[in-house]
C-alpha cells in the first residue's frame, strides 16, 4: 500500500492499535524488569506503583545466581534443549516426508492416529511413561528426560505440510535427471523446506525449554534439574523475594528469545507457508 | 481449567493403578503390618520438600550425626521443590520409586496412607507417641492409634493487622476480633469507612474457618461430610453480605484467586491470619506495609481452637531397608533435632519437650519473635485443631467451589452447603 493513500485518521488509528498491542505484550515484561531492578527497600506490590525503580540495582541478578545454582540449571536446560531440537528435526523431517510424499497403505490412518495422540494431555500418560522409562533404566538421565518428547506431533505436521507444498514436477525432474530417492531428498526436497525446519527448531527448543512436570518426575538428583524446575527453589514457604524471582525469570527467557531472533527471518518464511520461492 | 481437569484425570489414574496393584515396588505392598525390626545398617535415601538451600547445613549435620551413631549406614539426601511435589510423589508411589524416608505435607500423605503404602508409625514408634503435641500426632493419624508418619515441623497462625488501615477505619483502639464472625463484623466496618477490604477468604483457609466455628467437616470415621450446620450457614451468609459491601477484595472469590498475602501486602486488606513464617516474605516485598503490621492471637484460639499444619516423615512400605529408614525417621523427629531446626527457622517443633525451651517464650522483640511466642503458646496450650485426614486438597477444593457461588450471591448459603455435602459425600464414598 502506498503511504499517501493512508488518511491521517487511519494512520493515527493504526498507531493507537499498535501501541495497545505492544503494551499488552510488553507491559508485563517491563513490570517484571522493573521488579528485578528494585532495591531491597522498595515495595514490589501494587498495580503500576513505582514502575521506575527509585533505587535500581543489579544485585538481584547476582543473588539469583548465588542463592541457587542457576548457571548449572541453565546448562542442564541447554543440554536437554540441544538434544530435543536434534531429535525433533531428525524425526519430524523423516516422518513428515514419508507422510507427505511416500504413498503407503494406511498412511491416512497413521496420520490420524498421530494427531489423536496430540489431544491427550501429558498428565494422563505420565505414569505409564514413567514406568517405561524406569524399566529402560533411564530414570534420572538426560536421555530419559528427552526421549518421551523426542518429537512433537506439531513438528511432524509442520514438516508434512511443507513437503506436500513442493510440486510433483520438481521431484519428477530430479528423477529424470537420474537422482535416486536419497539424493532427491537431500538435494531437492530439504533445501525447499528451510523455513519449516526453522519453525521446527524453534518449536522443539521451546518444547524442551518449557517442560516442567516430566523432568521433575523423572529426575531424582536436583543437580540435574532444568532451569524451569530449579527456579522453583527461589519461591518457598520461608522466603519468596519477588525481586530475585523476577531476575531469575528474566534470565530464563533469554535463551528462547535468542533462538527465536536468530531464526526469525526463516521462521516467517516458514509460517507464510510458501517455502518454495516463486 | 483444562489443566485442572487433566490433573484430576491424572490423580484418578494414579488411584486406579495403585488399587489394581500395578506398582512395580519390589518390597511387600500389603495393607497389613510390616516388620520394621532388624539391624540398622546400609544405605537409605531421604527426600525433603524445599528445605534446600536454606537448611543444607542443618540437614547435613543431622545426617552426619546419624551415620556416626550407626556405623555402616549411609543416608543420601535429595530435596525437591514443594510446588508439584504431590504429582511427583503420586507418580513415584505407582512406579515404586519412592525414597526410603520422605518428608510430606499431610495433604500429599493422606492418599498414600489410604492405600496402605506407608509404614504405620503408631505401631513402629508406639513409645514415642506421648512425646508429640497431640494435634500434631492427630494430623498424621488415620483413626485409632495408627499414624501414617512421624510428625515433623508444624505451622500455626497469628492474626496480622494493618494498623494504618485500622486507624483510618477508626478501629485503632477497638478490641481485636477473636473469632471469624467478629472478623466479618470488623471487616464490614472497615469497608464502610475506608473502602478497603477486611480480609480475603481463601480455598485453602475456608475449612479452617468452619473448624474454628465448631463445624466438624466430617464424621468421626471420615466417611460422611458434615458441613451444613447452622453455624456454617450463618457464616457463609455473613460472607455473602460482606462481599456485597466490598469487605472482601474485589474478584478475590469469583476470579482466579490472587494470594491473600499479596492483597495484604498491597494494603488492600486489614487482617491476615497466617503463619509467622510469612512475615519475612511481607517484609521483603512490602516494607511499608510491614512497618505498620501488628500481631495478635489467632482467631478462635480461646474458643474452638485454631489450625495447625504438620509435615510428616513417612517410610514407604516398599523400602528395602525398613529398620534403617524407621530409625532415621525417629532420629530426625527427635526433640533435640526438632528444637535445633526451629531455632534456625520460623517453624515449630512437634515434640512437646522442645516447646518448653525459653526460645519460644521470649517477650518483646521484633514481629518474628512476637509471632513465635503467640504461636508456640497455642501449641503448648493445646488450642490447635488437627485437620481431619479426610479433609485433603480434593475435599477443600470441592467445598470451596460450592461455597464460592454462595459468597458471590449466585445461590443461597443453605443450598451451597447442601450441594457441597452431596459432592463431598460422593468423594468420600469413592474412597471406601
Amino acid at each position: 500500500m502506498n503511504e499517501q493513500t493512508v488518511s491521517r485518521g487511519e494512520a493515527t488509528l493504526r498507531w493507537v492499535l499498535m501501541l495497545l498491542a505492544s503494551a499488552v505484550v510488553l507491559g508485563p515484561l517491563l513490570w517484571q524488569l522493573s521488579t528485578a531492578l528494585k532495591g531491597p527497600g522498595e515495595s514490589t506490590t501494587g498495580f503500576l506503583s513505582g514502575l521506575v525503580p527509585s533505587d535500581p540495582t543489579l544485585d538481584n541478578f547476582t543473588t539469583a545466581f548465588t542463592q541457587i545454582p542457576l548457571a548449572g540449571y541453565l546448562a542442564n536446560s541447554a543440554g536437554i534443549a540441544a538434544l530435543g531440537v536434534t531429535t525433533n528435526l531428525l524425526l519430524a523431517t523423516l516422518t513428515g516426508y514419508a507422510l507427505a510424499r511416500i504413498p503407503f497403505r494406511g498412511r491416512n490412518l497413521y496420520m490420524a492416529a498421530l494427531l489423536a495422540t496430540a489431544a491427550l494431555p501429558f498428565e494422563v500418560i505420565l505414569v505409564s511413561t514413567l514406568l517405561v522409562t524406569r524399566n529402560l533404566g533411564l530414570q534420572d538421565t538426560l536421555l530419559g528426560v528427552v526421549l518421551p518428547q523426542a518429537v512433537s506431533i506439531t513438528s511432524i505436521f509442520v514438516m508434512r505440510q511443507a513437503f506436500r507444498a513442493i510440486p510433483d514436477e520438481l521431484e519428477e525432474a530430479a528423477t529424470i535427471d537420474g537422482a535416486g530417492p536419497v539424493r532427491t531428498f537431500l538435494g531437492i526436497m530439504l533445501p525447499n523446506v528451510k523455513g519449516s525446519l526453522a519453525v521446527v527448531t524453534v518449536l522443539g527448543f521451546l518444547d524442551s525449554w518449557d517442560h516442567f512436570i516430566w523432568p521433575l518426575v523423572v529426575l531424582s538428583s536436583p543437580d540435574k534439574y532444568p532451569v524451569n524446575v530449579g527456579v522453583q527453589y527461589l519461591s518457598g514457604a520461608f522466603s519468596a523475594d519477588q525481586r530475585v524471582i523476577s531476575a531469575a525469570a528474566l534470565v530464563v527467557i533469554v535463551p528462547p528469545l535468542l533462538v527465536y531472533l536468530l531464526l526469525q527471518r526463516h521462521v516467517f518464511s516458514g509460517l507464510a507457508g510458501g517455502a518454495l520461492k516463486g | 481449567m483444562a489443566r485442572r481437569r487433566a490433573f484430576r484425570l491424572f490423580t484418578a489414574a494414579v488411584g486406579a493403578l495403585a488399587l489394581a496393584g500395578c506398582g512395580l515396588g519390589d518390597g511387600p505392598q500389603t495393607a497389613g503390618g510390616v516388620d520394621t525390626s532388624g539391624e540398622v545398617k546400609g544405605d537409605i535415601t531421604f527426600q525433603t520438600l524445599q528445605l534446600s538451600p536454606t537448611f543444607d547445613g542443618y540437614l547435613r549435620g543431622v545426617i552426619a550425626e546419624f551415620e556416626k551413631q550407626h556405623p555402616g549406614t549411609k543416608v543420601t539426601w535429595t530435596d525437591i521443590p514443594s510446588n508439584s511435589a504431590a504429582r511427583k510423589t503420586n507418580a513415584d508411589a505407582v512406579a515404586g520409586s519412592l525414597p526410603d524416608v520422605v518428608d510430606l505435607d499431610t495433604g500429599t500423605l493422606a492418599p498414600l496412607a489410604r492405600k496402605g503404602l506407608v509404614v504405620d508409625m503408631g505401631a513402629a514408634a508406639d513409645d514415642l507417641k506421648a512425646g508429640f503435641v497431640e494435634s500434631a500426632w492427630k494430623s498424621v493419624s488415620f483413626g485409632g492409634s495408627s499414624a501414617s508418619a512421624l510428625p515433623w515441623y508444624l505451622n500455626t497462625p497469628v492474626l496480622m493487622k494493618n494498623s494504618a488501615l485500622l486507624e483510618q477505619a477508626g478501629l485503632a483502639s477497638a478490641p481485636d476480633p477473636t473469632s471469624y464472625p467478629e472478623l466479618v463484623e470488623a471487616s464490614a466496618k472497615i469497608a464502610a469507612a475506608t473502602g478497603k477490604a477486611g480480609f480475603q477468604p481463601t480455598q485453602l483457609g475456608f475449612h479452617t474457618y468452619l473448624r474454628s466455628l465448631g463445624v466438624p467437616l466430617v464424621n468421626d470415621q471420615g466417611t460422611e461430610a458434615v458441613v451444613r450446620t447452622p453455624e456454617a450457614i450463618a457464616f457463609v451468609e455473613s460472607l455473602a453480605k460482606l462481599q456485597k459491601s466490598g469487605g472482601i477484595p474485589a474478584d478475590a472469590v469469583s476470579a482466579q484467586q490472587r494470594g491473600e498475602i499479596e492483597t495484604f501486602q498491597e494494603g488492600q486488606t486489614a487482617y491476615l491470619e497466617t503463619g509467622g513464617s510469612r512475615l519475612k516474605i511481607i517484609q521483603q516485598n512490602a516494607p511499608a506495609v510491614y512497618a505498620r503490621t501488628t500481631l495478635t492471637k489467632p482467631l478462635a484460639v480461646n474458643g474452638k481452637g485454631t489450625w495447625v499444619v504438620a509435615h510428616g516423615v513417612a517410610v514407604p512400605k516398599a523400602s528395602k531397608n525398613l529398620p534403617t529408614a524407621v530409625a532415621f525417621a525417629k532420629f530426625l523427629t527427635s526433640a533435640d533435632n526438632q528444637l535445633a531446626l526451629a531455632k534456625q527457622s520460623s517453624v515449630f517443633p512437634s515434640t512437646a519437650k522442645s516447646l518448653e525451651d525459653a526460645f519460644f517464650t521470649a517477650e518483646g522483640g521484633d514481629l518474628v519473635a512476637q509471632a513465635r511466642a503467640i504461636s508456640a503458646a497455642s501449641l503448648k496450650n493445646g488450642t490447635t485443631n488437627a485437620t481431619p485426614a479426610a479433609v485433603d486438597s480434593e475435599f477443600t477444593t470441592a467445598l470451596w467451589s460450592s461455597v464460592q457461588r454462595a459468597i458471590v450471591g449466585e445461590v443461597p448459603a443453605d443450598q451451597a452447603l447442601a450441594d457441597a455435602e452431596t459432592k463431598l459425600n460422593s468423594i468420600l464414598k469413592a474412597r471406601q
